[in-house]
């Protein structure tokens, strides 16, 4: 697959890198997750979330 | 997106990722986190640099690499791929600065036509969520993959 063949597709080509899976459980961005988890306790989710698929 | 993006690599779990920026400041590695919030089957998206050097990972610094739509092309990719193995469930971003949350705005405003196709998108504005319209000015965006665009 060339370069082209990769901007030209939505589904992307992935490889597995073994190494990323140390970061899984690690909250390495702290302070956006606190922020994350603020905003959803406050304003919830849409309505849409709240109905099965 | 129909911008140029990057090829990525992805853990085995798909909730972390890293690819190359490689511009004027030479190639910088940028990580991209899934982490699951305390609300079960919402996932936060958080992406920033890697430090060669330390291993720190940096989401305020500005890279000014000259390629941040093809970086945040990159990230949605991520979204797709992460969205194909967990297909219920909710992504979360907001950006580190109120300027970057604009950035994010603009480029889901500038593909809204395209990503629309995958996915339900969703702004938050003045503390309620609507589906998302361009011109309007959101503090943060929640997405969900559509089940009937999911290959199979």
């Amino acid at each position: 697959m060339n370069k082209n063949d990769i901007n030209n597709i939505k589904y992307p080509v992935v490889k597995i890198k073994k190494s990323l899976d140390e970061y899984n459980d690690k909250i390495i961005f702290k302070e956006k997750l606190d922020k994350a988890n603020e905003m959803l306790r406050t304003y919830g989710v849409p309505k849409d979330a709240q109905k099965p698929r | 997106m129909k911008y140029e993006k990057y090829e990525f690599n992805a853990g085995e779990k798909f909730m972390s990722y890293d690819f190359e920026s490689d511009g004027p400041k030479g190639k910088i590695t940028k990580l991209v986190q899934y982490i699951e919030t305390e609300l079960k089957g919402f996932y936060n998206l958080a992406f920033g640099d890697k430090d060669h050097v330390t291993g720190e990972i940096d989401d305020f610094v500005i890279t000014n690499n000259g390629d941040s739509k093809k970086v945040l092309s990159t990230v949605v990719s991520t979204v797709y791929s992460f969205t194909d193995k967990y297909p219920n469930s909710w992504i979360y971003a907001i950006g580190s600065t109120k300027v970057r949350t604009r950035l994010y705005r603009i480029g889901i405003a500038n593909n809204l036509a395209e990503i629309v196709q995958d996915f339900d998108v969703y702004g938050l504005k003045d503390g309620e969520w609507y589906r998302f319209e361009k011109n309007v000015d959101y503090g943060a965006f929640l997405v969900r993959r559509k089940i009937s665009k999911f290959v199979v």
